[in-house]
């Protein structure tokens, strides 16, 4: 090891980030609280939650789903930021990769990303990580603005892409405020400039045959696993049963080592994520516009002195 | 007559009718000059870029330009909205001056129509070209069709904008075509060349010039006068929806559809300003296009430049008003101040202050200084397409998703590549077309002379 000498190139490196803004800018993303304050009161740091609760208004009628309706939870103090579930997901649903040079161009495909954040001194900076994918609002921004109606809602609260009816006029990727809509910049599939595994015959023996892979042109986004569903749904209804809580897995749910994401139906009172909605912790991301999203979060809860 | 006392005569010289044709029809009649195929050359050179631009964009896919997952629109809709803009002073010069009865714009709306026919078609340009599958346009379309029925999306302004912009295509194209009839006609029976005679018989569509033509004729242009006042006012504020009905801070307003009405008004009588100093320069027609005339649309310009001062004020005391912290940001610490600082001072100066120059008699008697005016003007509205397009989107919600954005060669080849056929488009209207509407100046030549009263 005495051999090891480090020394200036002069060699410039331009970094290939997926995120380039650290802070929250005093918005309200990642709620936290500390543990005193926690069991004072369970609702602590989430109070923004109650006020929006109670402004809510609309021109139109609250969504109703008769069957199912798909939700998932996120436990933020379970979070530990490792990325399995992008992983995952980029496993499940054939996420094309892009390579640096396109996350340069600050172009990325993951359906389901960490976004991170600090806050604090630089020398001692509290850490922040939030997965984010697709909220599948119920009052979706990105649904009423495509022409020609290729993202719509299913009756089961899912906001799904018809790939092949996208023209790609990328206004949803523009309208949706989580920014979680991927758009298909090239052919990432057969293409010489992307020689990763969508290139070669080998390389696509990993591709999911229960998913298709998205021409050049279309946007795509997180279906909460929708193959998985309409599995254990057919699965269910050959042995003549109702679906269980936690039969069906995402692919993120499924990987995440510390259990922060709970998938299932919030319309089954019972279930894991019904109970996490309801509570005190719960909350929307940028809830105030009235998206109405699938997806809720639970405060972060520091053990550490205010 | 009160007309005299307030501007003069708009026809200096007392000319014969025969005289008025003579004069307007010389550019289609003799060889252009050198600088004609100068121009032409390098409107082509330009074009040939923007085509070759607009193959690598379709052969190869969206990525080759600058535009991320953040900032999903560039300057291509940045362009569109720019040429739509400058397209609507061609509209707006023939029938709200109509309605107003402006005599004067009898000189000015031939080109101010031409202009709008060119720069329309430049703009249709972009929203085709920035789709992902350009090959399925057809989409949007709404019609019966055999993949289901599947309907377009009636909610979504992209839509409406499909359709406002074909309308607007087609109207004004029709417009100006049928307005130029009996000009046609008037090339055509003092033609000398065969080819010259069967050419423009074939476009005058058999003009003779009876009575009972001319009250079809008028008639015709009535109606179509009557849509396209309609339209004016419809297309630019459809344009403003694609923005304004979007959750996006600063594109979430209700002020855009009278805010880009008005900017594209501006915008294209400044275009108009351009066009006409050249033309009058060039060709020497000043007996037509008078002082007059220019000090007109500089007055118009100056009071439009208020207007959008105004806007742009609203627009700020707005974000602050709504208490909005996302508002607040982009107006604040995204336009005002920040990254894109240039183009929002850019833009205020531009078409608030400098327009303001209109004021003193000098600025509007001088040729020059009114050119490079109206085309900062221009400038100016570049930068506030820019301010909207971008700035909004590169720093909206999650600071996590926060992106700049520059073009590529490709964004700028293809906005050049319009620059380039807009000008081969006014070229050969210069070339082949009466510049100035003969029959309509002919009905206009006496007034504020002694002769009228």
């Amino acid at each position: 090891m005495k051999s090891i000498r480090i020394e200036k190139t002069g060699v410039r490196h331009e970094l290939a980030l997926t995120q380039e803004h650290h802070t929250m800018e005093g918005r309200e993303i990642v709620r936290e609280t500390t543990l005193e304050k926690y069991r004072e009161d369970p609702h602590s740091g989430n109070e923004a939650h109650e006020h929006v609760e109670e402004h809510h208004t609309s021109l139109y009628e609250k969504p109703e789903f008769d069957g199912h309706h798909w939700g998932l939870a996120i436990d933020l103090n379970r979070c530990i930021g490792c990325s399995a579930c992008a992983i995952a997901c980029q496993s499940e649903n054939n996420v094309a990769v892009i390579g640096k040079d396109e996350v340069r161009r600050r172009r990325i495909m993951h359906w389901i990303r960490i976004d991170r954040y600090y806050s604090e001194s630089p020398e001692d900076p509290r850490v922040y990580h939030q997965p984010v994918m697709c909220q599948h609002c119920d009052n979706a921004p990105c649904e009423n603005v495509c022409p020609v109606s290729a993202t719509n809602h299913s009756n089961e609260g899912i906001n799904q892409m018809s790939y092949n009816r996208c023209i790609g006029t990328k206004y949803c990727i523009n309208n949706c405020p989580y920014r979680v809509r991927r758009f298909n910049w090239f052919a990432y599939v057969n293409n010489r400039e992307f020689d990763f595994h969508q290139n070669s015959k080998l390389g696509k023996m990993v591709l999911n045959p229960d998913v298709v892979v998205r021409e050049r042109g279309v946007v795509e986004k997180c279906s909460f696993c929708v193959q998985r569903i309409q599995e254990k749904k057919l699965q269910a209804k050959v042995e003549e049963r109702t679906l269980q809580d936690g039969e069906i897995k995402t692919a993120c749910e499924q990987a995440c080592p510390a259990d922060a994401l709970v998938f299932g139906d919030l319309n089954d009172p019972g279930s894991r994520v019904s109970e996490m909605f309801k509570d005190e912790r719960n909350y929307h991301l940028i809830e105030e516009l009235h998206t109405l999203p699938s997806v809720g979060y639970l405060t972060k809860v520091r053990n550490i002195k205010a | 007559m009160y007309n005299r006392e307030v501007r003069g005569p708009l026809i200096i010289g007392d000319k014969s009718f025969k005289q008025i044709s003579t004069d307007i029809l010389a550019p289609t009649e003799t060889k252009p000059g050198k600088w004609w195929f100068a121009m032409m050359t390098l409107a082509t050179l330009a074009s040939i870029w923007g085509v070759y631009s607009i193959y690598i964009t379709v052969s190869k896919g969206i990525g080759t330009w600058g535009v991320n997952n953040t900032v999903g629109w560039g300057w291509a809709i940045i362009n569109f909205v720019w040429w739509i803009g400058i397209g609507h002073a061609g509209t707006a010069f023939s029938i709200f001056l109509l309605i107003l009865r402006q005599k004067w714009r009898t000189s000015i709306n031939r080109a101010a129509e031409a202009m709008t026919v060119f720069a329309v078609g430049c703009a249709a340009i972009f929203p085709a070209l920035h789709m992902g599958r350009i090959w399925l346009a057809f989409f949007i379309f709404p019609y019966p069709n055999t993949r289901g029925p599947l309907w377009v999306n009636f909610n979504s302004p992209l839509f409406w904008d499909f359709i406002a912009i074909t309308a607007y295509l087609l109207i004004s194209f029709s417009f100006w075509y049928l307005g130029m009839l009996p000009d046609f006609a008037t090339i055509r029976d003092r033609a000398t060349s065969k080819v010259r005679k069967a050419l423009y018989g074939f476009f005058s569509m058999g003009w003779v010039g009876s009575s009972r033509q001319w009250l079809r004729f008028e008639s015709l242009a009535f109606i179509l006068g009557g849509i396209a006042a309609v339209l004016v006012v419809s297309v630019h504020s459809i344009v403003s929806t694609d923005f304004a009905v979007s959750v996006e801070p600063g594109w979430h307003t209700t002020l855009f559809p009278p805010y880009f009405v008005v900017g594209a008004i501006f915008s294209g009588f400044a275009m108009v300003m351009t066009l006409m100093i050249i033309i009058r320069k060039l060709y020497k027609l000043g007996d037509y296009v008078t002082d007059g005339h220019l000090d007109a649309i500089a007055r118009i310009l100056t009071f439009i430049s208020l207007i959008m001062g105004t806007a742009y004020l609203t627009e700020i005391f707005m974000a602050w008003y709504s208490g909005s912290e996302y508002e607040m940001f982009t107006f604040f610490k995204n336009r005002i101040t920040g990254e894109y600082a240039l183009q929002f001072w850019g833009m205020i100066i531009c078409n608030a202050l400098i327009p303001q120059l209109f004021w003193f008699k000098k600025v509007r008697s001088s040729l020059l200084i009114m050119l490079i005016i109206s085309l900062f003007i221009n400038l100016g509205m570049w930068f506030e397409r820019f301010n909207i397009v971008i700035t909004s989107l590169s720093k909206d919600y999650l600071p996590s998703a926060w992106a700049s954005y520059t073009p590529t060669w490709v964004e700028v080849g293809t906005y050049v590549g319009t620059i380039g056929i807009f000008l081969a488009g006014v070229l050969m209207f210069f070339r082949y077309i009466p510049m100035i509407a003969v029959s309509e100046v002919k009905t206009v030549k006496d007034i504020g002379t002694r002769k009228y009263d």
